[in-house]
């Protein structure tokens, strides 16, 4: 039933029905213009600047030539040599080898120094500062200071081996050692961005919660593993996700360091790419492994916002 | 046992407790004991201190002065977790990513000394939740909740414990009204069953009002009062409790007692009732209790006045009424007389109705209106 409000009577509509839908279509059609308006120059760029390469990327993967020549169609032949060259597999092989030591390292390193930030009250603003620097370091000027940390004659490193009476070590130049020393520089380049993200999750968790986890009876630890660890699960999906994307496209410091050496043992996925590209000239091949790159990152991404979506 | 150590009955002691940050105090020394079954209620605006002294009790927050015991321990330098206290937030810091069961039982699971069975967690768990009836939620987070059950389910929390003490900290301030006053019936039901002494902070004065055994009346870091409810009603210790309880506000009026030692409010003269005359020439603070003031027919009314306002509450009404001289009452009418602004009003004062304070605020007295000059 109506409810009429008795202190005011005889008012009425003053358009039809007809109208009033005629006029909430014209209205809500104009706040989506709106939107389509705003949204129109990122759109552009996505389809001008991604779209429109990888498009022509996978269809580069068809042909080869056309740099210098006129492109050739080839079929499956750049597909076929991707997947049959040992190099090309060595440097997924050294990407995801890397991937698997740098990451997890620097997470542990990052949270550590995260939650110890978080723990003292007062002169964390310099630690933090120190903390950040390295990440504001171009790859380029990180891998010339570490020249100098490293170097078997000159490096500070091999100085204080010989010191103490060892041999130096020539950690690019061994190929054991140089995946996991360029894995090293990059989680110094990395820990002070991740220290930053953690604190950041860390600082925005609820404090009367750990309040009340403590009158319960946890102590440090286990208020680690059974609140804050799944308190940042979300932190962690985008941390992991976001690593591995970035991570999978090693490149500056390989090629300011060892340029893939020595016997391509540093050779990445991202530095094969750039020698089939500017250096072999060989388009199509370089371009069917930046396109399965390009998958990997976009797979990668679909997943992460998976597991982000918003769950109640 | 040293001198200070307090009564077997007692179940939560504060001596000579005070709080600083640095230069600032946030506490001044108070002393404060709180019997065995005792509902003791911490009242006062915010930043008044109250929270920070259930947190010191709790051990979140380092006691700068004093000591704390609970259960009859010295309980200054214990962890959190061994002072037999349990907690209950005002956002009731659930854990989020687990069940209410989960939730209930934590600090069961968390207990290693001793370390209890599987079965005996679950049985606490069910009992706790039964007690607070949320038996068919276990298997809920708290996201699928409403404000009252996450708020039970953070009583349940502290329930299965069994501590000495029970500290809550505005557990109710984040539900609706109507919620609320349910939830202050659940709480005093579930008190009376379990009768451990329970130390309650909140900033409205109906929950201390309706649930305290007693109040301790608050403001700026100092305890102004500490009583029955009754008592800060009928005999304030100072002009902050006198405006702070009772609804609507005490008006105040800053008088001087006359040389003869007589006090006039308006038209009217005033006496004590306490032993000590009231001194001549002594500046004085007079307030009327609103609700022990009513309209009236009667030719032997205390005051008359004009009417200036009128607050329509459904049950009854509130008039402030012009006595002259700058003085001004609020007086409780019938909720449907008809009273106009302009309207000459008569008022009669119950017993009570009227305190005087000294300059400093201090309450000297109680007052009755002796004769009406005119």
């Amino acid at each position: 039933m109506t409810h009429i409000d008795p202190g005011l009577t005889g008012a009425q509509m003053t358009l039809s029905s007809e109208e009033h839908r005629r006029l909430a279509k014209r209205y809500r059609r104009r706040t989506t213009l709106t939107a389509y308006a705003f949204l129109g120059p990122n759109l552009v760029a996505f389809v001008v600047f991604l779209l429109i390469p990888v498009v022509w990327l996978l269809v580069s993967t068809f042909r080869t030539g056309g740099v210098l020549g006129p492109a050739e169609f080839v079929g499956l032949d750049n597909w076929r040599d991707t997947f049959s060259d040992p190099l090309a597999r060595t440097s997924i092989r050294n990407t995801v080898l890397y991937s698997a030591m740098a990451i997890p390292a620097v997470f542990i390193i990052a949270m550590i120094l995260a939650l110890a930030l978080h723990a003292i009250p007062r002169g964390g603003a310099p630690i933090r500062v120190a903390l950040y620097l390295p990440t504001l370091q171009p790859a380029v000027v990180a891998a010339f200071i570490f020249t100098f940390v490293l170097h078997p004659d000159f490096g500070v490193i091999n100085y204080a081996v010989r010191w103490l009476g060892g041999d130096p070590i020539n950690f690019l130049g061994d190929t054991t050692l140089a995946l996991p020393t360029i894995a090293g520089i990059e989680v110094w380049r990395g820990t002070g961005f991740w220290t930053m993200m953690f604190l950041a999750g860390l600082t925005a968790l609820p404090g009367e919660l750990y309040h009340a986890a403590e009158l319960d009876g946890a102590g440090a630890i286990r208020r680690f593993i059974r609140l804050t660890l799944p308190l940042l699960r979300p932190t962690f999906y985008f941390a992991v996700i976001f690593a591995t994307i970035v991570n999978l496209q090693l490149f500056d410091s390989v090629f300011a360091l060892t340029d893939g050496g020595p016997v391509n043992s540093t050779v990445s996925v991202s530095l094969y790419i750039y020698r089939s590209l500017f250096l072999f000239g060989d388009i199509g091949f370089g371009a069917t492994l930046s396109f399965l790159l390009v998958i990997t990152v976009l797979l990668l991404t679909g997943l992460q916002t998976y597991l982000l979506r918003d769950r109640k | 046992m040293s001198a200070m150590s307090p009564r077997a009955d007692v179940a939560v002691s504060l001596i000579q407790v005070a709080k600083s940050y640095g230069d600032v105090e946030v506490l001044q020394p108070f002393d404060l004991q709180v019997a065995e079954g005792e509902f003791v209620v911490l009242l006062g605006p915010s930043g008044c201190g109250k929270s920070t002294i259930l947190k010191m009790i709790a051990g979140l927050e380092e006691v700068s002065h004093g000591e704390i015991h609970v259960a009859g321990e010295l309980v200054n330098y214990v962890r959190p977790r061994d002072r037999d206290v349990a907690m209950v937030f005002q956002n009731y810091a659930l854990y989020p990513h687990m069940s209410v069961r989960d939730n209930i039982a934590f600090p069961l699971t968390m207990s290693r000394r001793p370390r209890l069975k599987r079965g005996v967690i679950e049985a606490r768990t069910v009992t706790a939740a039964d007690i607070v009836d949320l038996t068919p939620y276990l298997d809920r987070k708290p996201a699928q909740l409403s404000g009252g059950q996450r708020q039970r389910v953070a009583l349940a929390r502290a329930i299965i414990r069994q501590p000495a003490v029970f500290l809550m900290d505005e557990p109710l301030s984040n539900l609706d009204a109507l919620l609320r006053a349910d939830m202050r019936t659940s709480l005093l039901e579930v008190h009376a069953r379990i009768k451990k002494a329970t130390l309650y902070v909140t900033h409205d004065q109906i929950e201390a009002m309706t649930m305290a055994d007693r109040v301790v009346v608050l403001n700026a870091g100092r305890i102004q009062q500490i009583g029955r409810p009754r008592d800060l009603y009928t005999a304030p210790a100072n002009t902050f409790v006198a405006q702070f309880i009772g609804s609507p506000r005490m008006p105040l009026h800053d008088l001087e007692v006359r040389d003869d030692g007589i006090l006039h409010f308006a038209d009217v003269t005033l006496t004590g009732d306490a032993d000590v005359p009231l001194a001549p020439g002594a500046s004085v603070t007079v307030g009327l209790r609103p609700s022990a003031l009513r309209t009236t027919s009667s030719a032997s009314a205390c005051f008359v006045g004009e009417a200036k306002r009128r607050d329509y509450l459904g049950s009854d009404s509130y008039l402030e009424v012009d006595l002259g001289e700058g003085l001004s009452v609020v007086v409780r009418a019938e909720a449907d007389a008809e009273v106009r602004p302009g309207d000459t009003v008569r008022v009669d004062a119950d017993p009570g109705a009227i305190h005087v304070f000294d300059e400093a605020g201090a309450r000297i007295c109680g007052a009755s209106v002796c004769r009406r000059e005119r």
